[in-house]
């Protein structure tokens, strides 16, 4: 099926302005259309709406204005069922399966095949076989969800949309969460369905995986369209510009480190004993004063629970972790902070950053309440609260009406603001980052970035964890990568490293030997 | 308008609301089912008002409620849904007579102190264990305390059947609680005493303990989210349980002090409800102790107006739970209103963005 | 005192007082499944209880009586369902509410209907008999247990079964499971997750209104103000027990009327009353702990054991 049998656009939507309960404008008149037999590109920053005009393309937003017309006639989509209808499919960014159920199972949930009143085993496994061989995306119908791999859950959630007879089919950053040989095999797949005259809707925000697969793409900025444009008519530089206003540059002056001694020790800590595999295996290395350590890596291969065993947030199954001497396994949450002078910026800002319900000042000050400055017998001492607030969000130029504005009510750049102000505004021997800079904007991270600087040049011992390479690459003094919960490399220096060659790391392609990895650990 | 305003207004609006449907439904029931609706509509409305005994009767309806209302404020505040209130409230009473009754070291208002105090603490240890149960063993909160609450009645009853119960009285009940223990009068003619004014301080001192002290901040904060309290380092475990400890410590004392007013005997011959009835008084005021006495307030004369129209009319009494029911039920709706409220922010929003 | 425990009465008594809680799990089981912790069983069951007893009293026909109070319960299970769901009221403050309401509403209701506040026993009403079983009931013993129950309990039994099937074997249990456990997953198959949860609550109301009709209609035949007596809440606790399986839940109920049966016996046998009476909320509480107990022991000990494991791998 070529583009030329439908001379109107496959799916047109008009005039979208999309406003959420705490006030957060999502899309503004946004304008947008795609054809049949084509990848389509929807690129913006985090928070640009990318995911919310799509959500409302698949009936599970609701917008405020505009209208959406398919194959030039005005439809309304009030729910998924709606979207299924017209044949629109969604692939979501967190997976939209069941996990106790089979592949089979999720395939056929709400188009069971029966038998009487029962519902047909038999013929829900051979129907999932029949659409895998169709599309020759293989599958084992009776593998259940839990046990799968990530690239094989997005498989399955690609085959439920053709299943249910999706032509058009949305694809929320699928990339995301894929090694790179994963998202070869996903190109490979989105091409086959190109062929067959589908439509796809590629949701990212990363350049090259764009200029190697899309057809035309449509950038937005802050919820707004900054247009349409034929991909091979784009320069990179261009996109980059439409999505943040100016080039993505961000040469801070870094001095050169000049490392103390040891602050952070861990040694052969192992985690995930019991889950099958192990999600920390035999991780050894140290931070000293004035230094950055960083991580890189994929998401997922063990970071995340790493920084949460050293921050206390996970018990240390096995090993040792210690922090200026103190056993990290012996202390409470209170005493990592408050003994072993730790601070920890999460990466899930939201669930473990800030109470959201809770007040700018009530946020910034949690961590501090029984300093003699704040409290007395236990009475809070309001007026040092209310005065400190306002020096914080002075000095971390924290966008917000006064300090007694609720954090929902704020910007991710700026809730990001008041976690890292928090934690960098008390003297700290360790520094534990994850995701500097996930989600928020140019101005924020430049300002993060900067202050990171500013407490290592102080003699603060750094660890930062970022799935963005450019950032790590940009923050550590020194680096090391992690796969499948190991340290597979680590680098003394970052001078003549290229990205590439960390990609090799980082994607399990190479390992250091023994003797390289272990100098991450310094005695 | 900003959205804080915004939501202030709609809070308001929503209450109001949800007091004026259940009333309505309450007139419709009432003159669907009595003979002279008239006359019960008249005594249920305006009866608590009409001499100064009955305004008596609103008070000392009103205090009890104060008291389990500011313990579901703290009780509810780390996010747990416990029910420990009823038990407590219910031994709070039957602790306070047994202390008024066997304890004789001291007497008069030595013995009221004492009584009290003793009260407090057994009331607050009462209400760790649910918690407990949930915390460490991750058993559903509000079915645990729930349960437990039966547990506590029986034991309740076993102790006031065997060492209270006064069986040569012609009424059922305790022996004779010592007057000299009981609180002053505070207006003649009335029942209206000092529980008051212990009510009064105690809607303080919760108010204080919540929002002015760093327990009560931390506590407050765990409800908000609780993985927050924990990555920040504050002791979930210990904050938690110091909340269901003053929050049960609360109750109690609101079941001991009703033995301290002018109750002769001790006759609770079942649990009491009013650890449901803190639930609606707290839920009516947001959770927020400061509010409490309106609330209390306002359901000590619904419940008044139907204890007059239950003695004057052919309207059982029972039609108050109706009125609390839908008055929760819309106010704790989050999608009751919730639409007219999200037009309105569009519309101020884009106006806003109109201006800048 | 022994001889009681022993005898075939004991056990006949055992499974009369685990009937409504049978039922009772049953309904806060489809309801869990569905990701609705339901904790207004004790509610309808009252309610269809009062409902079953008043429509047979004045109608005096037993079958329209049991038709009206199962209505009733599937109109108390959606209209929980309605507010917890369709105007997203906090699951505690819900049933909160409802059980005030209930409260409320059954003393208002049997006082305008029979002028007493306390019971229904100025009105006669009907109840369902007790059923011989052929055959099994001329067995000794095992026929003296499980023959000549109320047809209620045979229903229970039942119901155990149907709901296994209802939710391993039929579309609707495969939605309702897809549904409790992640629906956002039913959603983007254009599923309805408010639908299928109003579906689940009302089977919930339904089986609550069968418990509560057993105690008004079967087990006695009476209505006596507040007569569940919080089995609706054991029902709940005994779900949970079960861990979302059928018959495990019907287990965990078995074990708590036997808490209720030993109650009886000692009761008999002039124990204290009121400690007596504790016994099976005890049991209940303390099944809970356990429960809870030994399947978090479970997951450390295996945790301990592959971390032993790993060692002695590497030690070799």
């Amino acid at each position: 099926m070529s583009t030329a049998e439908h001379s109107v656009p496959a799916i047109e939507m008009k005039g979208i302005t999309k406003i959420y309960s705490n006030g957060v404008v999502a899309n503004k008149d946004v304008d947008f259309s795609v054809n049949y037999g084509e990848i389509h590109a929807v690129m913006g920053e985090n928070g640009a709406g990318k995911s919310t005009l799509m959500k409302m393309l698949f009936g599970l937003e609701k917008m405020d204005k505009g209208q959406i017309l398919f194959e030039g006639k005005e439809v309304s989509i009030n729910s998924p069922a709606e979207a299924i209808a017209l044949k629109i499919g969604m692939v979501h960014q967190e997976f939209m399966l069941v996990p106790s159920l089979t592949v089979a199972e999720n395939m056929v949930l709400r188009e069971e095949p029966r038998k009487g009143i029962f519902i047909d085993h038999n013929k829900a496994i051979e129907e999932t076989k029949k659409i895998s061989e169709m599309y020759n995306l293989p599958i084992d119908p009776n593998a259940r969800i839990a046990d799968l791999a990530v690239g094989i859950k997005q498989r399955v959630e690609i085959l439920k949309a053709l299943y249910r007879g999706a032509k058009i089919l949305i694809l929320d950053e699928p990339t995301a969460v894929l090694t790179p040989q994963e998202t070869e095999e996903l190109f490979r797949q989105l091409l086959i369905l190109k062929e067959h005259g589908h439509t796809v809707i590629f949701i990212s925000h990363k350049i090259r995986e764009i200029k190697q697969i899309c057809d035309r793409i449509t950038i937005l900025k802050n919820g707004r369209s900054m247009g349409v444009y034929q991909v091979k008519d784009i320069s990179e530089g261009d996109i980059s510009r439409l999505m943040v206003g100016h080039e993505v540059k961000m040469n801070l002056d870094k001095k050169p480190a000049s490392p103390g001694k040891t602050v952070l020790k861990v040694e052969h800590l192992s985690y995930g004993y019991g889950e099958g595999k192990l999600k920390l295996d035999d991780v050894n290395f140290s931070v000293r004063k004035g230094e950055i350590i960083g991580i890189a890596g994929v998401e997922g291969n063990g970071q995340r629970e790493l920084l949460e065993c050293l921050s206390g947030l996970r018990k240390i199954q096995r090993g040792k972790v210690a922090i200026n001497g103190n056993d990290v396994s012996k202390m409470s949450i209170y005493d990592i902070r408050e003994k072993a002078k730790t601070a920890y910026i999460p990466q899930d800002r939201l669930l473990f950053g800030v109470a959201s319900g809770a007040t700018i000042q009530e946020n910034l000050l949690a961590n501090r309440m029984d300093y003699e400055e704040f409290s007395k017998a236990g009475v809070l001492k309001e007026k040092n609260f209310v005065k400190t607030a306002k020096e914080l969000i002075k000095e971390f130029t924290i966008k917000c009406d006064n300090e007694k504005q609720l954090v929902n009510m704020l910007s991710g750049g700026n809730i990001q603001k008041v976690v890292v102000a928090r934690e960098l505004s008390m003297p700290r021997e360790l520094i534990i980052i994850d995701q500097p800079s996930r989600g928020i904007d140019i101005g924020a991270t430049k300002f993060i970035h900067q202050k990171i600087f500013e407490l290592r040049d102080a003699g603060t011992a750094i660890l930062v964890n970022s799935a963005d390479l450019a950032e790590i690459r940009e923050l550590s003094d020194s680096l090391f990568v992690m796969y499948e919960g190991e340290i597979v490399a680590f680098f003394r220096s970052l001078d003549g490293v290229t990205e590439e060659q960390l990609g090799e790391y980082m994607l399990g392609i190479k390992k250091q030997t023994p003797e390289e990895i272990k100098e991450a650990f310094h005695e | 308008m900003s959205n804080k305003k915004l939501d202030l207004i709609f809070s308001f609006i929503k209450t109001f609301l949800a007091i004026l449907i259940a009333m309505v439904v309450a007139l419709i029931i009432i003159v669907c089912i009595s003979d002279e609706p008239l006359e019960a509509l008249h005594s249920f409305l305006l009866g608590p008002f009409s001499n100064i005994r009955r305004i008596g009767n609103l008070v000392e309806n009103t205090v009890p409620l104060i008291f389990v209302g500011l313990g579901v404020c703290v009780l509810w505040a780390t996010g747990k849904r416990t029910l420990s209130g009823e038990g407590c409230y219910y031994f709070g009473g039957l602790f306070g007579a047994l202390m008024a009754l066997k304890f004789t070291l001291v007497s008069g208002k030595a013995l009221t102190v004492t009584s009290l105090v003793a009260v407090i603490i057994v009331c607050g240890l009462l209400a760790l264990l649910p918690i407990i149960v949930n915390v460490k063993y991750g058993a559903d909160d509000f079915v645990v305390s729930l349960l437990f609450n039966y547990v506590i009645f029986y034991v309740g009853n076993y102790i006031f059947s065997n060492y209270l119960m006064d069986i040569n009285s012609s009424s059922s009940g305790s022996y004779l609680l010592p007057e000299d223990t009981f609180f002053p009068t505070l207006v003649e003619k009335t029942k209206i005493n000092g529980s008051l004014i212990v009510a009064l301080v105690m809607v303080f001192l919760t108010w204080f303990f919540l929002y002015k002290t760093k327990w009560g901040y931390r506590i407050r904060l765990i409800g908000i989210n609780a993985n927050y309290a924990k990555y920040i380092g504050i002791n979930v475990l210990g904050m938690c349980l110091l909340a269901q400890f003053i929050g049960g410590a609360i109750s109690g004392l609101g079941g001991g002090v009703e033995m301290f007013g002018h109750n002769p005997r001790f006759a609770w011959f079942s649990l009491t409800n009013m650890g449901w009835d803190g639930i609606m008084v707290a839920t009516l005021a947001y959770y927020k102790p400061q509010y409490i006495l309106l609330s209390a307030l306002f359901l000590g004369y619904v419940r008044t107006g139907a204890d007059i129209m239950n003695r004057t009319s052919d309207v059982a009494s029972e039609i108050v739970l109706v009125i609390q029911a839908i008055m929760i039920l819309f106010i704790g709706a989050k999608a009751f209103m919730a639409g007219t409220q999200q037009k309105l922010r569009v519309k101020y929003s884009t106006e806003e963005k109109k201006e800048a | 005192m022994l001889s009681s425990f022993l005898s075939a009465e004991f056990f006949y008594t055992i499974i009369r007082v685990s009937t409504p809680l049978i039922f009772a799990a049953m309904a806060s089981l489809i309801a869990r499944k569905g990701g609705v912790t339901n904790i207004t069983i004790d509610s309808t069951m009252l309610m269809s209880a009062l409902t079953g007893v008043l429509v047979s009293a004045f109608t005096q026909n037993l079958p329209l009586a049991i038709f009206c109070g199962l209505v009733m319960g599937v109109v108390m299970g959606i209209f929980m369902g309605y507010f917890h769901i369709m105007m997203n009221t906090n699951l505690i403050l819900t049933g909160v509410a409802i059980n005030t309401f209930t409260r409320g509403a059954t003393v208002m209701i049997l006082y305008a209907f029979t002028g007493d506040k306390g019971s229904s026993s100025l009105v006669k009403s009907l109840a369902v008999g007790n059923w011989d079983i052929p055959v099994i009931k001329d067995i000794p013993i095992l026929g003296q247990i499980i023959s000549g129950h109320n047809g209620f309990t045979y229903i229970a039994f039942l119901s155990v079964i149907f709901t296994w099937y209802l939710m391993y074997r039929t579309p609707l249990g495969l939605r309702i499971r897809a549904v409790g456990e992640n629906s956002s997953a039913a959603k983007s198959v254009g599923e309805n997750p408010a639908k299928i949860k109003l579906i689940a609550l009302a089977f919930s109301g339904f089986f609550s209104a069968l418990g509560g009709m057993y105690m008004s209609m079967g087990n006695m035949s009476v209505f006596i103000t507040n007569m569940t007596g919080g089995r609706g809440f054991i029902g709940v606790a005994a779900d949970a027990m079960g861990r979302g399986n059928p018959i495990g839940a019907m287990l965990a109920s078995l074990l708590f009327g036997t808490a209720n049966a030993v109650a009886n016996v000692l009761q008999i046998n002039n124990f204290p009353v009121d400690m007596v009476m504790a016994i099976p909320y005890v049991v209940s509480i303390a099944g809970i702990i356990i429960y809870s107990a030994h399947e978090q022991h479970k997951k450390n000990s295996k945790i301990k054991k592959a971390i032993a494991e790993a060692e002695r791998g590497e030690a070799a």
